[in-house]
């Protein structure tokens, strides 16, 4: 994206020397660091760079230049001789002292190209400038005529003519002087007037003068070229009549002084007779330095036609729009939106002009970035290879990426969130019918809620089997509401083909690993029980530890699928209403044999208001059974566990604590690590898979439950766990723990 | 096969795991029952068609051959009057709950995870189970 100029360039110059050509007028010439770039009749802003003498019109005048544009080392003005602390600073200037120009502007008096039409120019004093420009900078007799018909009045003194000579004797440029006002005899009479154009320039009182004088002639507006002085005409707003409307409605004046928008009041001709504060703060310059001026202080950046449209149109349109780009007093480029008015007298006749103008730079800049962003976006967005789809808080779809387009097989046609799992084929896992519309993923997200996961197959054309797509929907949330939703479609299609082919492994491993182990246990199981004759007890003494072996293999076969599935994340909970106090009683009696065995004391301690929790039993017993076997285990003889389930508010809470070895501090952090035993455990009790603790915390953790502990070497360990009273968390998977 | 006395009980044992299966047979034989081995679920109904009776049937889930255990009881319960009343215990290492609920939906009389029983204590079981007159 192109940066667009933020601010207009202004050119360095250094003064020269000034050469007087009349009584009041002089030329200043400029040496220019770089060549300047102009069309012949173009005018500047010369700006000074500090006020010699105090002006209140500001450092800043614009005047057309009067070199040659081939010139590339210098620029030359003609400036009329006056008071004005700017006047008297330019003649204070010294060789080599610095200033800027910025520019060029100005239409009016710039000839086209093409031109073939006779022209006439009529100038009064300075007026002549923009024609001495045009006049050195052709380089070749033009191919139409050109006479300039140049006009002193007697107050502004002898011009020295041998300058306007040498300016006009080298391509046969007719040059008239005439001393005194203007004479429409001087114009040749047998001129056919419709057909010549005249660029009438000078003081207002010369340019009404010619003007009233062309229009007696016929000469169509079109032919009559003039720059800001137009001939004045029949009505015109002054700053006084401004005042005084202003004064009777005091209110309304109040009102336009402090709006934020710049509001301008000029003449009939553009001359400014009002600005208020924010139309100062806007341009940069004060109403002191933009009276006597016209909006081109800020203007002049538009192509010609803009200009021209506005002053042919204004006659007709009750307000001109416009989109104008202006510059600052400081160079800065701003962008408006502008409204004009003309006011009109009684006789509605134009006598002035209010302009409104809004700025829009920083909006148009936002505007601007935005939509940068949104393309790049878009295009990120597009290409992404997860789905992608946006909908806003109806249903109806803002954004669809390509990957949700072939995946989801969304079209351009609108479809509502509702109907979404009939019209795409959309199904669960197992090609089941999504019954609950309201538990649909998308469905939930406009509700508000962030799905993290919704696993479903899709059979469309393009997949003809199902293809399996996690759903992944959030609520676009601004301030408090909920303005749409946002989905992302995963293809896990693959990762659901090694989950279950691990899954498939995992019970394949558990059905080869234990079918010799059984075969290990009956044969030894039938030894021992002298089914293939009698044995000694020393035999008896081998066999049985053959057979524990073997008991330790299953159950580390057990635990180890165990694990398996619990990392796959594959198993299942299946949560039903549960006496909680029932399964722990039961786990008790289960394990009565190797308690009395220890002849350790169990006591229990049991909530009598404890409801029926949702549960997955066999998932509840394991962490029961676990605990309590690890109770057992590492108890001393006679020694004494208790269990305690209490009710809390929001949730329930499991301990056991025994009088057993402890835990040393050292090794607690790793306790729930995967085979790990501490070294006293080992010491005590060489069976152990170093499995069980972890089986439980991870357990509990996917039902939504905690697990802690606290444990002193030597004297007991009390292991406590708690779960909601809303229950282990249904969680979907493909096989059950322990199978 | 030794000799049957007419309150021989004979129990068919359908397992393709030649160890497993003669150490079943053993402690089956050793327990009083007479016992024939299958090894496919077309044994095993060849099996069925050929002995006067079959008191009993103790059957693996995975077995030689395309058909397994799931197939036998199907057919088992539903082909002769005769045969449905057979108690079937299904001893597997295979503990897939989807299966064990197709295997007592089915009607057979219990599932046992091989490597979490000990051999003495499903033989006592089905020995109970024949105790009791059937319906």
């Amino acid at each position: 994206m192109e940066e667009t100029p933020t601010k207009i360039p202004s050119f360095p110059v250094s003064f020269e020397r000034k050469t007087r050509v009349a009584d009041t007028a002089h030329v200043f010439r400029f040496r220019v660091a770089e060549h300047f770039d102009f069309q012949p009749g173009q005018y500047v802003w010369l700006i000074l760079h500090a006020l010699a003498f105090p002006d209140p019109r500001g450092e800043r005048r614009a005047f057309s230049i009067i070199s040659s544009n081939q010139e590339k080392d210098y620029i030359e003005f003609l400036v009329r001789d006056s008071e004005s602390g700017y006047k008297r600073t330019l003649h204070a200037l010294e060789a080599g002292d610095e200033a800027r120009i910025i520019g060029p502007f100005g239409h009016a008096f710039v000839i086209p190209e093409d031109n073939k039409e006779d022209i006439t120019c009529i100038v009064g004093g300075v007026g002549i400038a923009p024609f001495i420009g045009i006049l050195r900078s052709l380089t070749k007799r033009p191919p139409y005529r050109l006479r300039i018909l140049h006009c002193t009045p007697p107050e502004s003194g002898e011009w020295d003519i041998d300058v306007l000579s040498a300016w006009a004797m080298v391509l046969g440029i007719d040059i008239v002087c005439m001393q005194g006002s203007f004479d429409g005899r001087a114009v040749s009479p047998d001129t056919p007037y419709a057909t010549e154009r005249f660029y009438v320039a000078g003081p207002q009182e010369f340019v009404n003068e010619v003007g009233a004088f062309l229009d007696r002639q016929h000469v169509p507006r079109d032919h009559q070229h003039y720059e800001e002085n137009y001939p004045e005409p029949q009505g015109n707003l002054t700053e006084n009549d401004f005042q005084e409307c202003s004064g009777r409605y005091g209110v309304m004046h109040r009102a336009v002084l402090e709006s934020k928008v710049h509001t301008i009041i000029t003449d009939a001709n553009g001359k400014i007779i009002f600005a208020n504060p924010a139309a100062e703060r806007g341009s940069g310059y004060t109403f002191a330095e933009m009276r006597g001026n016209t909006p081109r202080l800020w203007g002049g950046l538009m192509p010609l036609e803009a200009y021209q449209k506005f002053w042919r149109e204004r006659e007709s349109v009750n307000v001109f729009e416009g989109r104008p780009t202006n510059h600052r007093k400081n160079g800065e480029i701003y962008s408006m939106a502008s409204r004009i008015f003309p006011i009109r007298n009684d006789a509605g006749v134009i006598i002035g002009h209010i302009g409104i103008e809004e700025e829009l730079t920083e909006k148009l800049k936002l505007v601007r970035e935005l939509e940068h962003a949104k393309a790049r976006d878009e295009a990120v967005l597009a290409n992404v290879t997860e789905g992608l789809v946006v909908v806003d808080s109806e249903g109806k779809f803002i954004f669809v990426n390509k990957a949700a387009k072939r995946m989801v097989g969304i079209s351009g046609e609108p479809v509502s969130v509702r109907d979404w799992p009939k019209t795409y084929g959309m199904y669960g896992l197992d090609g089941e019918e999504l019954i609950d519309i309201k538990d649909f993923a998308p469905m939930l997200a406009l509700r508000g809620t962030v799905v993290e996961g919704t696993k479903i197959r899709i059979k469309n054309e393009q997949y003809p089997e199902g293809l399996i797509l996690r759903i992944l929907a959030s609520p676009i949330v601004v301030g408090s509401g909920v303005v749409g939703a946002v989905m992302t479609f995963i293809d896990i299609s693959k990762e659901q083909q090694i989950d279950r082919a691990k899954s498939e492994f995992v019970s394949l491993a558990s059905h080869q690993l234990r079918t010799p182990l059984s075969t290990i246990g009956w044969y030894t199981e039938m030894l021992l029980d002298g089914d293939a004759g009698a044995i000694t007890s020393e035999q008896r003494k081998y066999l049985e530890e053959v057979y524990a072996g073997n008991q330790r293999m299953v159950e580390l076969v057990n635990a180890l699928l165990n694990v398996s599935r619990l990392e796959l994340g594959t198993f299942l909970i299946e949560p039903e209403p549960t006496d909680v106090l029932a399964l722990a009683q039961s786990v008790i009696e289960e394990q009565k044999p190797q308690i009395e065995a220890r002849h350790i004391r169990t006591e229990t301690d049991f909530a009598n208001d404890l409801p029926l929790i949702p549960a997955d039993q066999k998932l509840l017993r394991m962490v029961f059974q676990n605990l309590l076997s690890n109770a057992v285990k590492y108890t001393p003889q006679n020694g004494r566990i208790t269990m305690r389930i209490t009710k809390h508010e929001t949730y329930f809470e499991g301990c056991i604590t025994d009088s057993g070895i402890g835990i040393p501090k050292e090794e607690q952090p790793r306790i729930f690590s995967k085979l790990y035993r501490a070294t006293n455990a080992r010491e005590t009790e060489t069976d152990g898979t170093g499995l069980g603790l972890y089986i439980v915390k991870s357990i509990i953790d996917q039902s939504g439950g905690t697990i802690y502990f606290g444990s002193e070497q030597g004297k007991g360990t009390t292991f406590c766990f708690t779960l909601p009273l809303t229950g282990m968390r249904k969680k979907a998977g493909t096989k059950h723990l322990d199978e | 096969m030794d000799t049957i006395s007419s309150d021989t009980k004979t129990v068919l044992v359908v397992e393709d795991e030649q160890p497993l299966a003669d150490a079943i047979r053993l402690k089956l034989e050793h327990s009083g029952f007479a016992v024939a081995v299958a090894r496919t679920v077309e044994q095993a109904l060849h099996y069925l068609e050929d002995l006067v009776k079959v008191d009993a049937i103790w059957l693996d889930h995975y077995l030689l051959g395309k058909e397994n255990g799931l197939d036998f009881v199907m057919m088992v319960k539903g082909e002769k009057a005769e045969w449905r009343h057979i108690p079937i215990f299904v001893v597997s290492n295979t503990a897939s709950i989807d299966k064990v609920h197709s295997y007592l939906q089915l009607g057979v009389q219990k599932y046992y995870v091989k490597a979490n029983y000990r051999i003495d204590e499903i033989v006592k079981d089905i020995t109970e189970a024949l105790a009791t007159p059937s319906a």
